[in-house]
This record gives structure tokens, sequence and C-alpha cells, in this order.
């Protein structure tokens, strides 16, 4: 029996809308915790050190070290860390050149947010 | 102390023939209690794992399977927690019985992972089992996940291709004694490294199939055991469950699953063993280094990588590692995983398995694991021999 399921979603982003609006635009928007003074570029909501709430949101440089790439089939990705905060991520790659080391949070421009790395022009 | 006095599994792979997943977990429970010598009238209570309803198209589905195995009446639970649904599953039954709320259980894993949805599909429902807004915003696939903590992991240990190599061959050659596995083969290093790269270093050889098919336990307490089986079932020793952050970047190693050790402490803990005492293991082998990543989290040997080259991994070994061909050969339904897993170490202990596969000696604990998302949420369960065995 064949059958095909259709869904729409309209979800909501609550607490992260500082963190969903900056990667609208290409800003790096980092929660921070003033109790030990973290930063977690993603956001987390509980400081993974201290265990308080994270009560305020910083603007990071936009700029990541590579740290380790991923790619294949499935697509090019990294392990970035992100000047500013503590810890790392994960971003697509569509936009930085192999064997780049470092890298700028790319806009997502006209489509849905995402994490993405491109070359950083700065530098 | 909770037996297990019935388990089971249906074969896994690709079904062809047009059976549902309700067949299958009629198959592997009507088997299961066949085992135990109990009726369904005897059973008090239903714990069925299934990872995710797009798979079945059925929300509530320990209603319609309490009603296909003759249970209706009885109390029915749903377990999820992503490719750990089957362990987690394991433990809610043992923990109902030590609890005094039931006497014997039934326990069903079963999914339809490999017929049901197109693998474009698969794809994007798998991306949901890491954090939505976060990895998940990146379009990150499970394999590049995988791929990126297995080097975090490899940058730090010294591991190799070659070494997920050993793995993918250790496991798929184990599968070839095993009739029920999705992918018994014999592959050569030159067929491993030759084969399609889906997120580097993992190549399609090192990434573990989805499957069809359902796996049955039944858990009795001591005082509720038939005579025939009150002796010679095996036990559940010990149970451990706990969590990590979801986010890769955000685990301070994030090549290590620290959510692991600390649950595998716990079980042993509860158990009374240390890791040395455990004989083997099914170890959730989703990709061929999330194997020796587990190992090493368990604790099972001083030296995961220096072990596995020396073959202490393999079915001869000190320590077989996923004799069952593990997920890799084996396959995956995922919400049968773990409670295959358990099954399996189960009927090993017994000295009920395969006969290829089942060593010689008698055995004194096994221990079986599973996660859900990468190690984040972390199930270990420690069964040990029967009384007389």
């Amino acid at each position: 029996m064949k059958r095909r399921l259709t869904l729409e979603y309209e979800l909501a982003e609550g607490w992260l809308s500082p963190w969903i609006e900056g990667l609208r635009k290409g800003q790096a928007v980092a929660s921070h915790c003033s109790a030990c003074h973290s930063s977690r570029f993603p956001p987390l909501r509980t400081c993974p050190n201290c265990r308080a709430q994270s009560d305020t949101w910083i603007s990071l440089s936009g700029r990541a070290e590579v740290l380790f790439r991923t790619s294949g089939a499935d697509g090019d990705f990294v392990l970035a860390q992100f000047e500013g905060a503590e810890g790392s991520t994960v971003l697509r790659a569509d936009h930085l050149p192999i064997g780049a080391e470092h890298g700028r949070l790319r806009a997502s421009i006209g489509g849905p947010p995402s994490l993405q790395l491109e070359t950083d022009d700065t530098r | 102390m909770v037996l297990v006095i019935g388990a089971a599994l249906t074969p896994f792979n690709r079904r062809r023939d047009g059976s549902s997943f309700r067949d299958w977990s009629l198959q592997a429970f009507t088997n299961a209690l066949r085992m135990s010598g109990l009726g369904p009238g005897d059973i008090d209570a239903l714990i069925v794992s299934s990872e995710s309803d797009f798979f079945t198209l059925q929300l509530n589905p320990a209603s319609v399977l309490a009603q296909d195995l003759g249970l209706v009446g009885a109390a029915t639970l749903r377990v999820e927690g992503g490719g750990g649904s089957g362990q987690f599953a394991v433990h809610a039954g043992v923990e109902r019985i030590l609890s005094g709320r039931s006497k014997r259980v039934a326990v069903v894993g079963v999914d339809p992972s490999a017929s049901a949805l197109g693998s474009d599909s698969i794809r994007e429902l798998y991306g949901y089992s890491f954090d939505f807004w976060t990895d998940g915003l990146s379009g990150a696939t499970s394999t590049a996940l995988y791929a990126l903590s297995w080097q975090a992991f490899a940058a730090v240990t010294g591991g190799s291709e070659e070494d997920l190599a050993l793995i993918t061959a250790k496991n798929r050659r184990n599968a070839q004694h095993n009739p029920g596995a999705h992918l018994p083969r014999d592959h050569s290093f030159a067929e491993i490294n030759a084969s399609p790269l889906i997120a580097s270093p993992y190549r399609r050889l090192h990434c573990s199939p989805l499957s069809d098919g359902a796996a049955a336990l039944i858990l009795c307490s001591e005082d509720a055991a038939p005579e025939a089986r009150k002796h010679v079932a095996p036990r559940i020793m010990g149970l451990g469950a706990g969590s990590d952050l979801p986010g890769l970047g955000h685990r301070s190693a994030p090549g290590f699953f620290r959510a692991k050790s600390n649950v595998a402490a716990r079980a042993l803990a509860m158990a009374g063993i240390s890791a040395s005492d455990i004989a083997l293991a099914e170890v959730y082998d989703a990709y061929a280094g999330a194997e020796l990543q587990a190992i090493a989290a368990l604790g099972l040997v001083d030296d995961p990588l220096a072990a596995l080259r020396d073959g202490v991994f393999g079915a001869d070994g000190a320590c077989p590692i996923n004799l069952s061909g593990g997920l890799m050969g084996q396959g995956a339904p995922v919400g049968a995983t773990g409670v295959g897993q358990a099954a399996t170490c189960a009927l090993l202990l017994e000295g009920r398995y395969h006969p290829d596969l089942q060593p010689k000696a008698p055995l004194g604990y096994a221990l079986a694991e599973s996660h859900g998302g990468l190690a984040t949420t972390c199930a270990v369960t420690v069964l040990g021999a029967g009384a007389n065995a």
C-alpha cells in the first residue's frame, strides 16, 4: 500500500530568536553566562560549566578556526572553533575551499536559517 | 533479581515479502514466549520500543501490538530514545519488575527501518536525531556527524582507516555465521577502501544498514519464573543510563563518549563487577569507528586500538565484540536493535546462540549497550549467566 504524508510546520523560535536572527544576517550571536563569563555558539540555555541559566547574548566576530573537516556524498562539513566562544560548532562548508584553516559565518540569504562557514576575506 | 526467561529475534534484513512490522513483532514475541514456557495470559505488561512513528505510521504502537500479541488488558508503554530505544525499553521492563508493579513483562522492539521509506526521506528523518536548532541547521547528516567525532577521536588516539576496515571486516565476518543477519560478508580491505565515500573517512561499507525486523524478551521476577527456567535463565545484573550535551561541538572532547563511560560505570557498579569481568559485548556500531569509541568509553580494555589490532575483539578473541555481526553485520531495525542486543547476550550466556558463534567455554557476564543521537542518551545493560550455568 502506498501512502504519501505531506506536512508543513510553523516552528516557533522561542528563546533562540536572537541566534536564529543572527544566522539570517551572518552575525554570530552567542549565549553568555554572567555567572562564569562563558559564551557558547551555538547557544546553550543552561551553562554546562556552572549550571546557571545563560542570561545575555553577545556578538562574536564571526571568524572561526577549522578543527576537522569531512567531505563526501553527504556534503562538506566542518567542526570549527569560533573566536570568543567555548566549544566548537558544526557547519556546512560548501563555500569554504578545501584546506582552508579559517572561515567566517555565512549569512543565510534567501533561504531558511543555516549554519555555514565561508571564506574569510577579512584576514 | 530479574530473569530473562525468553529471548528471540526475527531475521534483520530488507523485507520484500509483504510482511509488516506487526507480523515481525508477533513472530519474535511468540518465539520468546515459547522459550519462556509461559502463555500470553501470564504477561502483565508490554513495553514496546519503536524509534519513530514516521516508519510505522502508527502512533501508540503498543496499543495495536497488545491486541496482535494477545495481551489486551496488560499495561502498555512505548519507549523512544533514538538509537537507544531498545535498550531503554529493556530498562523500563526491568525497572517495572524491580518496582514490584509487574511480575512478567514482554519487551518487544520493532521498526520497518528499511522498507517503509526511501533513502532521501530516511536521511532527512535521521537528521532530526540531533539537535535540530544547532547541529541540525548545518544540514549535517548522521554519517557526517559521526565522521567528525571519529576524526576527533583518531586525532588523540591514532586510530586509522585500517582500524575502520578491521572492525568492518570483523563484524560482517561474524554475520556470516548468523542466519538472521542482513549483511553477512567476507570483505577484503581493498573492497572496503574502494567503496563510495559518504563522509570522510567513512565509506559506504563502514556504515550499518537500515533493516526491518523485531526482537523480544520475556522478563520475569525470580519468584514468578517457571521452575524449568528459574535456575538456568540469564539474569539482568546491572543497568546504567545517562546523557550528554546533544551538540557535538559543545562537548569538551567531541571524540569521546563521556556519557557512555559514566553509564557503564553505573551498570557495572550495580552488577558488582568490573569491566574486566565482561566476557563479551554487543556494542552500538552504527559506524565502524563508533564501535571503537564505544569500547574505549566502556573501559573493556586498557588500549582499545592495540587490542583491536591484536584480535582481542574477534570471535576467537579474549573479549568478542558483536558476535552477532552488530548493527553493521546483523543489521539495524532501530527500535529492535537494543532489544536484540540484550536477547543475543541472553542466548549466548545460556549457550543457546547460533552454534558457530557460541563460545565453547562457559560465560559469566555479558554487556549490551546502545545510544541515541551521537552517544547523547546512553544505556548499558549487564547480564549474568543463570544460577546453574
